[in-house]
């Protein structure tokens, strides 16, 4: 997909998420940042790097983890980690121990002599990671890295990720999924057909604003007809609609607000087992903000896009 | 900087059954051919010996069969480096055709080249692998060489400019292999094309020169020659392929005649091999200039617009 007219920054240490439909160039923007695609007009600078005249040192920069990657098929979890961290410049002193050090973040140490072949899709998703982060790079970009993984894969991948980002690594994730985003970038930049539609904070594109909406999921044990009707006489209490033991419902106000009105279900009496924000939610409102209509209702005014 | 990618290419290439069934299968096949070798040249030929006191009319031009009677040694020794020759024109193009291909095929590439390795150091580990591979299947010929050896006839020198024209050869097969695979789209259309191109130097060369031979332009076309690896070898021995030239035609006689050796830089002569060495090394560097240019997308060359229509556009796919 060609880019069209894209400005976009992002400062050190800041984890940005770009979000967008399939084919709206979220994996351009990631090859051009790694020097993996030539810029044929504009520039693209990493770490002060311009990718066209200094692509060695924009990658010896970045960690990059391609959405698809193949592994060598006769070499070892660990041969194949060796032979990265050689070739990412790791010196032969520290090659041994970097390599062990990864494959323990990525939970990967007890399988290194397995055929890297053989591994799940999320084990090679996080041998994938470990090799981005072998030769410690202070940019990561991620490729739809939870794309295909069912929800355990997920959750481990998730929590390597949010251990990475405690690293201060500056990181760039891509999806179609804002869900996925949640827990880990503070930034979200919405494409649209190669273009910047606009780029907000993820709190914001939650929902989470002061002065934003949030969708809630409330699982209850039985009375769902009850808190249902309870909750509609509560002000701030929008769109609320039932399934079997779930209500979900838009809360529109602040923090101390939705606690009242958590509050006075309960007293109401009825029996809460689950209650939290609805991130399946997030995957809608994602196509959403892609298609430019969600805007008012995420944040308010439409942000400007940003041209720093 | 290159180290790591041919560590990791023998590795990879080692830890297959299949290598050690080629292995086998070339030492096997060797053996045969220096006995097959040996049959032809050694009990086929009768022995002609010239009696004194004889009375039978002799030729002032040698016959083949009279040639292969007095070289015995010499001619299986060549025959078998011609076989070799023959073996890596088919093999090296096969092996480093998957060399860049095989990276894309397998999803590892972007991977490789994000690395941060610069894309030469990504080529010349694939060639020096490529080239040591093939090189260890072409060592187990060695037993075969060295039987032919015995029969005496062919010198150290023989042996030595023998080695270094097989090993020239090979590095030009493996690098047009790998600039095939660095511009095809698959293994099977690189191998395609490095054939083609490998075909081109065997005989393409040689075809071209009968041609212009024959059109009466012998001298303008002999350049050729040099791009010809077995013309080159048979310049090895010059005291047999200047007899042997003898036995041809008139006007391609410079094929093969010592007294040909020609002069590509002005009025200096030089022996055929030491041109081919020579051109044979200025062309792998230049295909290893041309594969970096064409995997990697940010290459300096790739800002012009030429550059990128004739080594692919502005990623690697």
């Amino acid at each position: 997909m060609p880019l069209r007219g894209l400005t976009l920054r992002v400062d050190e240490g800041a984890s940005l998420g770009l979000v967008g439909p399939n084919g709206s160039g979220k994996s351009t923007v990631l090859r051009v940042l790694a020097a993996l695609v030539r810029p044929t007009a504009g520039r693209a600078l990493v770490a002060g790097f311009d990718t066209r005249h200094h692509a060695a040192q924009v990658r010896r920069r970045i960690g990059y983890v391609p959405e698809q990657f193949g592994v060598y098929p006769r070499l070892s979890i660990g041969q194949y980690l060796e032979f990265f961290a050689r070739a990412s410049g790791v010196s032969q002193w520290e090659r041994k121990n970097t390599v062990e050090t990864m494959l323990r973040v990525v939970d990967l140490f007890d399988a290194r002599h397995a055929a890297a072949e053989a591994l799940s899709r999320g084990a090679r998703r996080r041998l994938g990671l470990a090799r981005a982060l072998l030769h410690n790079p202070p940019i990561l970009l991620l490729d739809d890295p939870l794309g295909g993984l069912d929800g355990r894969g997920r959750l481990e991948l998730v929590e390597v990720l949010k251990e990475v980002r405690g690293m201060g690594i500056t990181l760039l994730v891509a999806t179609h999924l804002l869900g996925d985003l949640a827990q880990l970038c503070d930034l979200v930049a919405v494409l649209r057909e190669g273009r910047l539609v606009g780029m907000l904070p993820l709190a914001v594109a939650l929902g989470r604003g002061e002065r934003g909406r949030r969708r809630i999921r409330v699982e209850l044990l039985d009375g769902v007809e009850q808190a249902a009707a309870a909750l509609r006489s509560q002000s701030g209490v929008l769109d609320v609609s039932e399934a079997e033991r779930e209500l979900r419902f838009v809360y529109e106000g602040d923090a101390s607000g939705l606690a009242d009105v958590v509050a006075r279900l309960v007293q109401g009496g009825a029996r809460v087992t689950e209650f939290g924000g609805g991130t399946e939610h997030l995957d809608e409102l994602a196509a959403a903000l892609a298609e430019g209509d969600a805007w008012a209702d995420a944040s308010g005014p439409l942000p400007e896009p940003v041209s720093a | 900087m290159w180290g790591a990618v041919v560590g990791k290419e023998l590795a990879s290439r080692l830890q297959g059954r299949l290598t050690y069934v080629v292995l086998t299968l070339m030492v096997v096949t060797s053996t045969g051919l220096v006995l097959g070798s040996f049959w032809l040249i050694v009990t086929s030929v009768p022995t002609l010996v010239p009696v004194i006191g004889s009375s039978a009319a002799t030729s002032s031009t040698p016959t083949f069969a009279a040639l292969i009677s007095g070289y015995r040694g010499v001619f299986l020794f060549f025959v078998m480096a011609f076989c070799l020759l023959s073996a890596l024109a088919v093999v090296a193009p096969a092996v480093a055709s998957t060399a860049l291909t095989g990276e894309r095929e397998e999803g590892t590439f972007d991977s490789l080249l994000a690395t941060g390795l610069p894309a030469r150091s990504i080529v010349v580990g694939k060639l020096v692998a490529s080239v040591g591979f093939v090189l260890l299947v072409a060592l187990t010929a060695i037993p075969g060489f060295a039987m032919a050896w015995m029969f005496g006839g062919a010198g150290a020198v023989d042996v030595i400019l023998t080695g270094l024209l097989l090993l020239a050869s090979l590095c030009l097969f493996a690098a047009i292999g790998v600039f095939c695979s660095s511009v095809g789209r698959s293994s099977a259309v690189a191998a395609l094309y490095a054939y083609g191109l490998v075909f081109f130097f065997g005989t393409g060369t040689l075809g071209l020169y009968v041609l212009g031979a024959s059109g009466g332009m012998e001298t303008a076309f002999r350049p050729l020659l040099a791009l010809n690896p077995w013309i080159a070898l048979l310049s090895v021995p010059d005291q047999v392929s200047g007899q042997i030239a003898q036995l041809l035609p008139f006007q391609y006689r410079p094929l093969l005649d010592s007294g040909s050796q020609q002069g590509l830089f002005g009025a200096i002569r030089t022996p055929r091999w030491v041109l081919t060495l020579l051109l044979y090394a200025a062309l792998t560097a230049l295909f290893v200039l041309l594969s970096s240019a064409a995997i990697d997308p940010c290459h300096r060359w790739k800002g012009h617009r030429s550059v990128r229509a004739l080594l692919g556009g502005d990623t690697w796919r």
